[in-house]
């Protein structure tokens, strides 16, 4: 019998050792989708058929094969707003029910080809537009620590099951925090890597201008970093890649930063950060101090600067999308697909010539700094049913809880959330880090010294 | 003195100041006296900085490989020096005495690497044609014959490195405008990567990914050791190129190696002109010749982008000239701007978000298309850089009773250098031909993303052969 909460990396060395067989794993963590997704609804598409054929390609192979391949054995899923062929893609939406993809996202392929097994596609908003998983064609993500709070979103599903330990890792995407949001409502580790690390190979050369990328969900930082080395790298048509990386990114786990200078950030005028996620802040920032960094809280909003630029991009994109009836739209995806259509390209172009001239001068602000601590969310999880259900207000009640993500898509810098205590109620807390454009490294090595200080892996839900 | 110094190339001018046989003020005065005795016949220098050159060539320039050597921005783009007049080739900037209020990556690169900015080059309005004719300024001839373009919109720029006025010029490429008057005027013009090189700090990147800035040059090391200078990612830039392994510098005289090369032989009817075929099939043989593997092949889906590209362009336009008008602080109008680039500017104002959204897609489609090609094996495509010799001034001159007529006619000539500013792979044309009227016919090679290395090794190879550096125009210093 399988720990559900067994990490990728044991899991892989388990299956490599032999000590257990794919197909028990496939076998596994199946039968705990089928316990617990009803009350989840992690998964809009299980795919039972297809991770037994994974586990049954992967049986064939001996270990001299699999000790090349990053997820070898390990049970994964892929959110329904990434491409695929052979598998329903709805990106939670009444307008794609049904729908096939032309062809499978290379990224989908990339991970096949991994060694992983596919347990299926995971919840999302329609189109991935909310920061809670609610609305849409999709079940409601449930948060497995309280289920009558949200998974967060778009991505949360995905964090979802990683939480309630359906599967150690999932594929998530992330255009203004939906990798990092639902991580940090469930107590997760979400990576929102470099502007042009993972392909968007073939459906489009970039998402949202630049500002959307997919990324790892896992419940460790090494885990994390483990499934990035499996999505990234990019495909001859893109229009542009990030800067290549030295090494494997899950080396970066053990690295250990020496004497950092880091910046902080907890204020921002598009919405409050409640006092138990600043006080626990507070205390990250002790520990960063007392793993000999420097912190320093500097004054300056981000969010507030990228926030109109950032709405007019995502309103312009959600206009194109092709819906064959705008009728079956969330309400709050309507709104937005309406106010869309009226965007000139000239109006968009000026958005994005707001956003990397914005990104410019933040990054130059952040320069003297070899990171930035920011709080996740500026509160814990939300309740189920009470977050931007009104399209009139819908904007500024989402951009107040997610005025810290955001910004870091139009600054294309590498972003990660991680656990950080949780609030009384008993709901996760969260951290992010930013790095320096292009350092997934340095942030990846700072979390992994975050979490050896204040591990987190064993604590589990109560589901 | 003056006449041997316009033969140098760069890198041999900052020789002679490193070596001690010139002055960085023996250089740059022997630029001005060539500005002021060629000029008059060519127009490409639209905006002269001598006293402040004269006053930086005398006292202390930066120590890099180009110390001393006189210099031309273009009046476009990344040209922008604080201070400075820029005017993008516009009646509106120039009647109002625009100045640069900043100073782009790209010019402090360049003076960092010790060049010397004697002035200004002249573009066509708003960049927006092949041939360098602006109302403002009026037409830059091509100095190997009067009476033809020098191409564009680096017009200014490739007249005055072609006469010999300065061994290289700043130049920039958002749908051949460096490639287009290089092959116009007999020069080396690199269009690099996306992300080669910086466009900050003023945007992040412009028509969509589609401009490239860099320079028009008379020899491969000149290309390649300024390429050396200008390249990296700025702090704040959106994306970069990958970093290439070694300097450019040092890929110049490296063996290119058995490369594999597809040559363009077919195209549609009466695109490309029979001189411009005829170029590309002489270095397609030459290329044989000199070991490589060289197959008729390309990829097919080359030549259908213009009429996106000319909406994403379009809109930009739009964008442009309200964002022009507010830093005058008056609303720009149609007697403003000439009657096709109003046209194309109201043709801009009305594509919707979703339209341009969906051109951009289109481009998707197409570069992985294009990109399939090079993963296929070939290291090297092989075209003639534009679709017909150097046109006559006025030929490419906009009708207002035939709205777009001579817009399109212009785009057409670039029909082969277009689909590398969408895809934002590097693109060289080199000198390697010249019709039986004596102009400059390029040629266009073009290497997968990133591969400006392979690029500078193939066209350093190729220079051993031509030689074309001993061509000389017919209006030269």
């Amino acid at each position: 019998m399988l720990n559900p909460y067994i990490e990728a990396w044991d899991l892989r060395e388990l299956v490599l050792k032999k000590e257990v067989r794919p197909r028990e794993v496939a076998e596994f963590f199946l039968a705990r989708v089928e316990q617990l997704n009803p009350k989840l609804g992690a998964f809009i598409t299980v795919t039972a058929d297809r991770a037994m054929a994974d586990a049954a390609r992967l049986e064939k192979m001996d270990a001299s094969e699999g000790v090349k391949l990053p997820l070898f054995g390990v049970a994964y899923s892929l959110k329904d707003l990434l491409w695929t062929k052979d598998i329903r893609t709805t990106f939670g939406s009444k307008n794609y029910e049904n729908w096939h993809a032309p062809a499978d996202a290379e990224l989908a392929v990339r991970l096949a080809n991994s060694g992983g097994i596919l347990l299926g596609k995971t919840s999302t908003p329609e189109f991935g537009l909310r920061p809670t998983t609610e609305g849409g064609l999709c079940p409601p993500a449930r948060n497995p620590w309280n289920l009558e709070h949200t998974a967060g979103g778009s991505s949360g599903g995905s964090a979802s099951a990683v939480a309630a330990g359906l599967h150690p890792v999932a594929q998530g995407s992330d255009g203004g925090g939906s990798v990092r949001i639902p991580s940090a409502c469930c107590g997760l580790v979400g990576i929102k890597p470099s502007r042009g690390r993972i392909t968007t190979a073939p459906a489009a050369g970039e998402g949202w201008a630049g500002l959307s990328t997919t990324g790892p969900i896992a419940r460790t930082v090494r885990d994390a970093a483990l499934m990035l080395d499996a999505m990234a790298g990019m495909m001859p048509g893109d229009p542009y890649a990030a800067r290549p990386h030295t090494r494997a990114f899950v080396e970066e786990v053990s690295a250990h930063p020496q004497k950092l200078r880091l910046a902080f950030i907890n204020h921002s005028a598009l919405g409050t950060v409640d006092n138990e996620t600043l006080a626990a802040l507070e205390m990250a920032c002790g520990v960063f101090r007392e793993m000999g960094h420097s912190v320093e809280t500097i004054a300056i909003d981000p969010g507030a600067m990228l926030g109109k630029y950032a709405r007019v991009i995502v309103g312009a994109s959600v206009s194109a999308l092709n819906i064959p009836n705008p009728e079956l739209l969330d309400p709050v995806v309507r709104g937005s697909y309406e106010w869309g259509a009226k965007i000139s390209a000239a109006d968009y172009i000026r958005a994005v010539t707001g956003v990397h001239n914005t990104a410019r001068e933040i990054i130059h602000t952040l320069m003297p700094y070899d990171a930035l601590l920011a709080p996740t969310l500026t509160r814990p999880a939300v309740r189920i049913g009470s977050l931007g259900l009104n399209p009139a207000t819908s904007a500024d009640e989402v951009y107040g809880w997610i005025a810290f993500t955001f910004p870091f898509n139009s600054t294309g810098q590498p972003a990660i959330s991680i656990p950080n205590g949780f609030s009384k109620s008993g709901l996760p807390l969260a951290l992010q880090i930013v790095g320096r454009p292009g350092d997934e490294a340095g942030i990846i090595a700072l979390a992994a010294e975050f979490e050896r200080a204040r591990p987190w892996k064993d604590k589990h839900p109560p589901i | 003195m003056n006449d041997e110094l316009a033969k140098l190339d760069a890198t041999a001018q900052a020789e002679m100041v490193r070596r001690g046989d010139a002055e960085p003020v023996e250089l740059v005065q022997a630029a001005i006296d060539r500005i002021e005795r060629l000029n008059p016949q060519l127009n490409a220098v639209i905006h002269k900085s001598y006293e402040r050159a004269l006053g930086e060539a005398r006292g202390k320039i930066p120590d890099g490989p180009f110390r001393g050597v006189p210099f031309l921005l273009k009046d476009l783009g990344a040209g922008n020096l604080a201070g400075d007049p820029i005017h993008w080739g516009t009646r509106f900037l120039k009647e109002a005495g625009y100045r640069a209020k900043t100073t782009s990556n790209l010019v402090n690169k360049f003076r960092a690497a010790g060049l010397v900015i004697v002035g200004r080059t002249n573009v066509p309005e708003l960049g927006a044609w092949s041939t360098t004719e602006p109302a403002a300024y009026g037409p830059t001839r091509n100095p190997w014959n009067l009476a033809h373009s020098s191409g564009g919109s680096s017009g200014g720029a490739a007249a005055a490195t072609a006469a010999g006025i300065v061994p290289f010029a700043h130049a920039s490429d958002g749908g051949g405008s460096i490639r287009n008057p290089a092959s116009q005027c007999g020069l080396i013009g690199l269009k690099p990567s996306r992300g080669r090189i910086s466009l900050g700090p003023d945007t992040g990147e412009y028509w969509a990914g589609m401009v490239f800035e860099f320079a028009v040059t008379r020899s491969v090391r000149d290309t390649a050791t300024l390429l050396d200078c200008v390249h990296g990612m700025m702090p704040g830039d959106p994306y970069t190129a990958t970093t290439p392994a070694r300097s450019f510098r040092e890929e110049v005289g490296s063996a290119p190696g058995r490369l594999r090369i597809g040559v363009m032989d077919t195209f549609p009817d009466g695109l490309v002109h029979a001189d411009c075929r005829e170029a590309a099939s002489l270095a397609g043989r030459l290329l044989e010749r000199l070991g490589h593997v060289v197959e008729a092949s390309y990829p097919q889906a080359i030549a259908g982008q213009m009429e996106n590209a000319i909406n994403v362009v379009a809109s930009w336009q739009a964008h442009e000239v309200d964002g022009l008008g507010e830093m005058l602080g008056r609303r720009i109008h149609a007697e403003d701007m000439d009657s096709d680039n109003w046209t194309v500017t109201e043709m801009g104002k009305a594509i919707t978000a979703r339209d341009y959204l969906a051109a951009l897609g289109t481009y998707n489609t197409f570069s992985r298309g294009m990109a399939s090609w090079w993963a296929s094996g070939f290291d090297i495509l092989v075209t003639p850089t534009i679709t017909r010799p150097s046109p006559k001034i006025g030929e490419l001159v906009p009708d207002p009773s035939k709205p777009l007529d001579a817009f399109r006619r212009s785009a057409e000539v670039l029909t082969l250098c277009v689909p590398f500013n969408i895809t934002g792979q590097p693109a060289i044309s080199l000198p390697l031909h010249w019709n039986r009227e004596g102009l400059p016919i390029g040629v266009q090679l073009v290497a997968a993303m990133g591969r400006e290395d392979l690029l500078i090794r193939l066209a350093a190879q190729l220079e051993g052969e031509v030689r074309w550096s001993e061509r000389r125009p017919a209006v030269h210093a």
